[in-house]
């Protein structure tokens, strides 16, 4: 495996490099220079002059070539590439969704960015084998700026997995991915974000989602490994009719920080949206969730379920849960809970009794008080 | 085969068990004789590996089996049951969770059937309002599951067909029985193969 060459600093200069070794066009040198500003003004613990940035793509799009995947008017294909072969779509919809993040690691994203997939599914196709959209760092103190263009046209459907590996450097890695996600009518999407890395590797993942009428998404975060994984989530339910169901289960153990920051619009009549937050935090290790879900005042009958369980165990661990619930329409339905628990000693020595192990007992209490 | 040898069992800084040396046979109905309750549990629990019980001496297996090496719930998924009428009530986990976790390609529909067990438990919080009936059914459910090699028998009050299930499984496989009691003697129905006095 080659080793990525690296630019130091997220600098002007750094993007210079980057798009003239890319041959990008005026536009997107321009929206990069715009986004590295904007990300300035915003709230940024990193030492941006320090980090190493790569020059070249290291994605890899498991399943790109499959004979099973319709490959008539699919695009799929890695981000640098499709700034060139599609590039009116790919103006249309970059950096629509990402723009409107809060958060500054999107706007170094889109300033940054070297690698990536892009992908549309044209409409009514069906792809029932799971894509696998896995990212990997391959050089000491790298920092991999990733980003994820994902269009699904009316009424198509496809599973995809987000991954994230890296071999063991000494010193902090960092991952930084951006997912936009546009789901059109009709259009049913599993998202499932399983990124295990080591645990030098510091992850901070932005996921956008729009949908349109009638339009699924199903978002699974299990299983997470990193000492520290921020993850920003913003989803507008835009169409009437339209779902999301957001599962997350996150399981923290020594010195591990997790954050995470989901906010959700119900903009139109009958949307569904339905969260399971499930957080196991151990020994010294750190969790910290907020929502925000904004039910507006065209979303009638929009329906919200929302359900936390948090299991704390043995000593030093953290976690808060600040769900925010605000509802404009008398007519939509909410049903929230939020509860906290400490494991009691009768129960863990009794299913430990039955062969279970620890890393077992707490998910089978988190996983089963989650419906 | 397992033998112990210069056995001791500390709990607190107290001796529970002091020097035990005694050989136990696979396959056999071992009766152990206990002077009190917390001899009993100081054997029971050091050999399921509760890590309040501190031990030293030998444990010997005939296979390549290390206990030390072992912590409690691998010794019990591999070797012991304790069948006890310690049910704790396990808030949130639902039944048929719980039986999933633990084997997830079991049908348990027809074992709740030949135990004669309502399938409404299913649906419940294990040991939430179950009579002891349905809690000595259920932990023979657990052990037609889990297939130990060795039951540590600690049921106070057993109902006849726990025995009966039990005499059956031995018959299919190598089961051992430990029996705890603090009499002298036992039912004569029950064949005993090996007696120790703790």
């Amino acid at each position: 495996m080659p080793v990525a060459k690296a630019l130091q600093g997220l600098t002007a200069a750094t993007i210079k490099q980057l798009s003239s070794h890319n041959k990008e066009p005026v536009w997107l040198v321009k929206k990069r220079l715009l986004s590295r500003q904007l990300a300035a003004t915003k709230k940024c613990d990193l030492d941006i002059n320090n980090l190493r940035v790569p020059l070249t793509s290291t994605n890899i799009i498991s399943n790109s070539v499959s004979p099973q995947i319709p490959r008539k008017n699919l695009i799929l294909a890695s981000i640098d590439k499709s700034v060139h072969l599609h590039e009116t779509l790919f103006r249309q919809y970059f950096d629509k969704l990402a723009s409107y993040d809060q958060n500054a690691a999107s706007d170094y994203n889109t300033a940054f960015f070297s690698s990536g997939a892009f992908l549309q599914i044209p409409s009514g196709v069906e792809i029932k084998k799971t894509l696998n959209l896995n990212s990997f760092i391959n050089s000491p103190r790298i920092n991999q700026f990733k980003r994820n263009l994902i269009i699904l046209e009316d009424y198509s459907s496809v599973k995809i997995v987000s991954s994230g590996d890296a071999e063991y450097y000494p010193g902090i890695n960092r991952n930084f991915e951006t997912t936009e996600l546009f789901i059109k009518k009709g259009a049913v999407c599993e998202f499932k974000i399983d990124q295990k890395w080591h645990t030098n590797v510091h992850v901070f993942y932005a996921l956008n989602v729009f949908v349109e009428n009638k339009g699924k998404i199903l978002i699974k975060i299990e299983d997470t490994q990193a000492s520290l994984f921020e993850l920003s989530v913003n989803i507008t339910l835009y169409g009437a009719k339209s779902k999301c169901e957001f599962v997350v289960l996150w399981h923290t153990g020594q010195n591990q920080k997790f954050s995470k920051t989901i906010m959700i619009d119900l903009k139109a009549p009958e949307a569904e949206l339905n969260i399971q937050d499930g957080a196991i935090s151990q020994n010294q290790s750190t969790q910290q969730s907020n929502y925000q879900i904004n039910i507006g005042e065209n979303a009638y009958y929009s329906k919200c379920d929302f359900v936390s369980k948090n299991l704390i165990v043995g000593n030093d661990a953290k976690i808060t849960c600040r769900p925010e619930i605000n509802s404009q329409n008398s007519r939509s339905q909410v049903n929230s809970s939020c509860q906290f628990l400490a494991l009691n000693q009768d129960q863990e020595f009794y299913l430990q009794s039955r062969g279970f192990s620890d890393a077992v007992v707490h998910e089978l209490f988190i996983k089963n008080m989650v419906k | 085969m397992f033998e112990l040898k210069n056995f001791f069992v500390k709990k607190d800084g107290i001796t529970l068990i002091e020097n035990l040396n005694c050989k136990f046979f696979s396959s056999a109905i071992n009766f152990i004789k206990c002077k009190s309750c917390e001899q009993k549990n100081a054997f029971i629990q050091s050999l399921i590996g509760n890590p309040q019980y501190e031990t030293s001496g030998k444990i010997l297996w005939d296979s390549k089996w290390k206990i030390e090496d072992k912590k409690m719930n691998k010794r019990c998924l591999e070797k012991f049951y304790w069948l006890s009428d310690f049910s704790p009530k396990l808030d949130s986990i639902k039944t048929k969770n719980f039986l999933f976790a633990m084997s997830p390609k079991t049908d348990y529909v027809s074992l709740f059937k030949s135990f004669n067990l309502e399938e409404r438990i299913m649906d419940e919080i294990v040991y939430n309002n179950w009579t002891d009936e349905e809690k000595q059914k259920f932990k023979l459910i657990e052990i037609f599951v889990l297939k130990p090699k060795n039951i540590f028998f600690d049921l106070e009050n057993p109902f006849d067909f726990v025995w009966q299930s039990l005499s059956n499984l031995r018959k299919k496989n190598s089961l051992s029985i430990f029996i705890f009691s603090g009499r002298n003697t036992l039912p004569k129905y029950l064949k005993i193969e090996s007696k120790i006095i703790l």
